[in-house]
């Protein structure tokens, strides 16, 4: 994710603001920084939140995903 | 055509109705919404990505930011991988779109679950793509248009519906033959603007 990407993000269960701490990056064409891994902690709630393989994971924790097997 | 050219899902699962958007399904929808002024050099979000066939068509018509959120992490690694095979920059976020918080757009375009296998399973999306962005584009069972406007009454009008075919390939147990060709709607709900 591009780091502007923080900008429309917001925690899924308070809608609080998020900051995000950062474990590894790349550089895009564009000269933006690009998120590969790192977290997203919301401010309000402290929920954190993982970039993996530069997808932020906005799941709650313990929202199991929607399947009805 | 480059779109044909990207993966689907890896392990697709029958209740989230994960059929991955044929490439000649997505690219005609696109170019119609195209046609519309839908598209190109605007902010569109695909709701319910997947594999992010419409994302990376999108991007490849000239879209200035396009965003894709799904639920499925797998299908999301997938659509970052096909978004990279075609160097399309585009935001994947993983979210359940009943609660995370809908970036607004331009555009919406979409592939929702027809609510073959849970009823109803489309209006999440319609009711998300509504309050991102002031026209969306979704693909609907044929016969959905009707339903579809008296869901989105006083909240959007759908001005356009396009019929077309959704070729489905055998992807789950539950299906009988290899392939079956779906009717299907495409359609343009634009939203209406309190006073």
């Amino acid at each position: 994710m591009r780091i502007s990407t923080i900008k429309i993000l917001c925690c899924p269960v308070c809608h609080g603001r998020l900051t995000l701490s950062v474990t590894e990056t790349t550089v895009l064409e564009d000269g933006e920084e690009d998120i590969v891994g790192g977290t997203l902690t919301c401010t309000a709630c402290r929920v954190d939140y993982p970039v993996r393989e530069g997808i932020p994971e906005m799941i709650p924790p313990g929202a199991a995903c929607s399947e009805d097997k | 055509m480059t779109l044909e050219g990207l993966d689907g899902f890896v392990w697709p699962t029958a209740a989230l109705e994960q059929y991955a958007t044929p490439a000649t399904v997505a690219a005609r929808l696109l170019h119609e919404a195209d046609r519309k002024g839908d598209i190109r050099g605007l902010r569109v979000l695909d709701l319910g990505c997947g594999a992010g066939i419409l994302s990376c068509g999108a991007w490849l018509l000239g879209a200035a930011e396009v965003i894709g959120i799904d639920i499925d992490i797998a299908a999301l690694q997938v659509a970052e991988r096909n978004a990279g095979h075609i160097g399309a920059n585009i935001t994947f976020i993983q979210g359940d779109i009943a609660d995370i918080a809908i970036p607004p757009a331009d555009t919406v375009i979409m592939n929702p679950p027809f609510g073959a296998q849970r009823a109803h399973a489309d209006r999440p999306f319609i009711d998300a793509a509504l309050m991102a962005a002031e026209v969306t584009w979704g693909i609907f069972n044929t016969g959905s248009s009707p339903f579809v406007e008296v869901y989105v009454r006083g909240r959007g009008l759908v001005d356009t519906c396009i019929a077309a075919e959704f070729p489905i390939t055998r992807t789950f147990a539950h299906h009988t033959r290899d392939r079956v060709t779906i009717p299907v709607e495409f359609i343009r709900i634009v939203r209406e603007n309190c006073a």
